[in-house]
């Protein structure tokens, strides 16, 4: 059985440290509304809300923590040299085209863009999965989190577009 | 060639705010970004932006309230728009208009919608 996130998280409330056991788990975690929910009772544990003077840092923890989670899962099943462009694009989408140029010299590209199709049905899922949280801090946390998984998916879809059929071929 | 639209970006997540940033800037608009209320209002008078995009829970939870409520005492025709997780239910009842807000982008945000509203709002030649 493999260890939730809510357990990995309290043994690992470093950030870093904790995503990089993410990434470890290759995908290989449930992430429903009830895990969302546990892990982000764990992430309140270590960082209370609070609703005047917020620590904006503490804040953003939860949004990077929740982006995390939730990239690792849509990336599960993905070949390795693909998630590994996505994960590139999905931390720096202000570099998307050249990051695009350059795995298009080296890697299929047809294969990118069929990885992408099953990437965006997969974010879809796990936005169906938040909109069952009930409303609240760890719900606005996850919100945000797939808020920046969306935004980059948008304009991976308006780079990958306009490469069109021509670019596919090569 | 006009000067290019100017949009103001305000949110409290780094990443909102360069992928937004990045997505408007590839559709032509020249976008600026604070990581605050307060930061963003500082930008608001140094960049003097043609349309806002706020976030509401910011450094304190109506942050973008306090930041759409002074800016509209300076410049009440000036576009600002509130991008948040608030909720469709929460948006009719909060007031949006009273608060200072020309209308809400739930979070994640449509881009396909929001570049529509805002291409009217584009500088013409």
């Amino acid at each position: 059985m493999s260890i939730s996130l809510a357990d990995l998280y309290r043994q690992n409330s470093d950030l870093e440290a904790f995503c990089q056991e993410v990434r470890k788990l290759g995908g290989n975690f449930e992430l429903d509304a009830r895990q969302m929910e546990a892990l982000g009772q764990a992430y309140f544990e270590v960082h209370p809300e609070k609703f005047v003077q917020r620590n904006l840092d503490e804040v953003r923890l939860g949004y990077q923590l929740a982006r995390c989670c939730l990239l690792e899962k849509a990336l599960a099943g993905l070949p390795p040299a693909v998630k590994d462009f996505f994960r590139q694009a999905f931390d720096q989408p202000e570099c998307i085209a050249g990051l695009l140029d350059d795995y298009r010299r080296s890697e299929n590209l047809p294969l990118l863009v069929s990885s992408f199709n099953c990437l965006q049905a997969s974010l879809d899922e796990l936005k169906a999965a938040i909109d069952e949280l009930p409303k609240g801090m760890i719900k606005e946390r996850f919100l945000g989190g797939i808020s920046t998984l969306y935004n980059t998916r948008y304009l991976l879809s308006i780079f990958i577009s306009r490469l069109g059929s021509n670019g596919l071929q090569n | 060639m006009p000067d290019k639209t100017k949009i103001l970006v305000i949110d409290d997540d780094p990443a909102i705010c360069v992928s937004v940033k990045a997505i408007l800037e590839a559709s032509g608009y020249e976008v600026f970004t604070a990581l605050s209320g307060k930061e963003g209002l500082d930008l608001f008078h140094q960049v003097d932006p043609d349309i806002v995009l706020c976030d509401m829970m910011m450094e304190d939870i109506d942050a973008g309230a306090k930041v759409a409520g002074v800016i509209k005492k300076e410049q009440p025709d000036l576009p600002v728009f509130l991008l948040s997780t608030i909720g469709d239910a929460t948006a009719r009842t909060i007031g949006l208009d009273d608060l200072g807000f020309n209308g809400v982008f739930q979070k994640p945000v449509n881009f396909d919608l929001l570049l529509s509203v805002i291409e009217k709002h584009r500088k013409k030649p």
